[in-house]
């Protein structure tokens, strides 16, 4: 799914989009860091709002542009349980924008998968969705999870699996670097309290 | 103008003010959520002014809505190739109100 994003924004005057579902919140991006989780918390339940106001009086729409000065925010439907919400510069060609948005709600709704590269002694490519459904660090990962989604709301499930594919980046993922990914989570906290507060949480089931 | 097929002004209610579309209550409550949505968002994002907004049904038919102060204009069109119509709308709007003022 990122891949796709990634794909996106690869199209000249698109800044970033994320993949909205109404429950799970945003479950994959590619925004860029000045996008920050809280606002795109505030966005999101207003692009809910949006869906169900146009959806209440046109079973028929497809998507909503909202034109600022400085950005066009594009909102479009993928299915009743996903929405694809892309950012772009204002004087971005529309229609191409709308085509690839179409070609990525066809990839996701047919739940296109691209191939992935396993690395060389690799049964398969290591990816945040291999890390948490299976192996030794699942059941830990999901510990985690939960804990993070007490203190972070929504935006738990996007800033655990940003978290994973840096510690995948830039640590050899196991539980002997676990604290690594912890340290990487604290910091997308942010704050000081609340990160204590998720430590002591995830101590009993992990050691860090 | 070329692929406009009607219009719909409400106030900040929601209430019809001029219309030649159907369905004028759904549609002047629906837009006015939308704009105060889009507001929160600009509010969010800390983006400037919204412009305009635009509701698709595919690739066919679309409503283009323009907060004019307290008012909302929408205007239904069909697309049409080399106009940019909410540019036009825009330029016509304050021509407008240079009249009038």
């Amino acid at each position: 799914m990122k891949q796709m994003l990634n794909e996106l924004k690869s199209t000249p005057g698109v800044l970033g989009a994320f993949v909205l579902h109404p429950k799970k919140g945003i479950v994959a991006n590619c925004l860029p860091g000045v996008f920050k989780p809280d606002r795109m918390i505030e966005v999101s339940r207003q692009l809910l709002r949006i869906y169900t106001a146009t959806r209440m009086n046109s079973q028929g729409m497809q998507d909503v542009r909202l034109h600022f000065d400085g950005s066009i925010v594009m909102l479009r439907w993928v299915s009743e349980e996903l929405f694809l919400v892309i950012f772009c510069e204002p004087r971005v060609n529309t229609s191409m924008i709308s085509m690839s948005a179409n070609l990525v709600a066809e990839e996701l709704l047919g739940g296109v998968e691209f191939p992935s590269f396993a690395e060389p002694g690799q049964g398969r490519a290591v990816t945040p969705e291999s890390l948490r459904d299976s192996g030794p660090l699942a059941t830990s990962l999901q510990k985690v999870e939960e804990v993070l989604a007490g203190i972070m709301g929504p935006m738990a499930e996007m800033i655990l699996e940003e978290a994973i594919e840096e510690w995948i980046r830039t640590s050899r993922a196991s539980l002997e670097t676990f604290s690594s990914l912890v340290k990487i989570l604290c910091r997308e906290i942010g704050d000081t309290q609340r990160a204590k507060l998720f430590q002591d949480q995830i101590r009993p089931f992990i050691q860090i | 103008m070329p692929g406009v097929k009607g219009y719909l002004l409400v106030d900040s209610d929601g209430r019809s003010l001029a219309r030649t579309l159907p369905d004028s209550e759904q549609i002047g409550s629906m837009i006015v959520l939308i704009r105060l949505a889009a507001e929160k968002m600009r509010t969010a994002l800390d983006l400037e002014r919204l412009r305009h907004f635009v509701l698709g049904e595919g690739e066919t038919s679309f409503l283009t809505v323009f907060p004019l102060g307290r008012y909302l204009l929408a205007v239904e069109q069909t697309p049409q190739p080399g106009i940019d119509l909410p540019q036009a709308i825009r330029e016509l709007v304050v021509r407008f109100q240079r009249q009038k003022g």
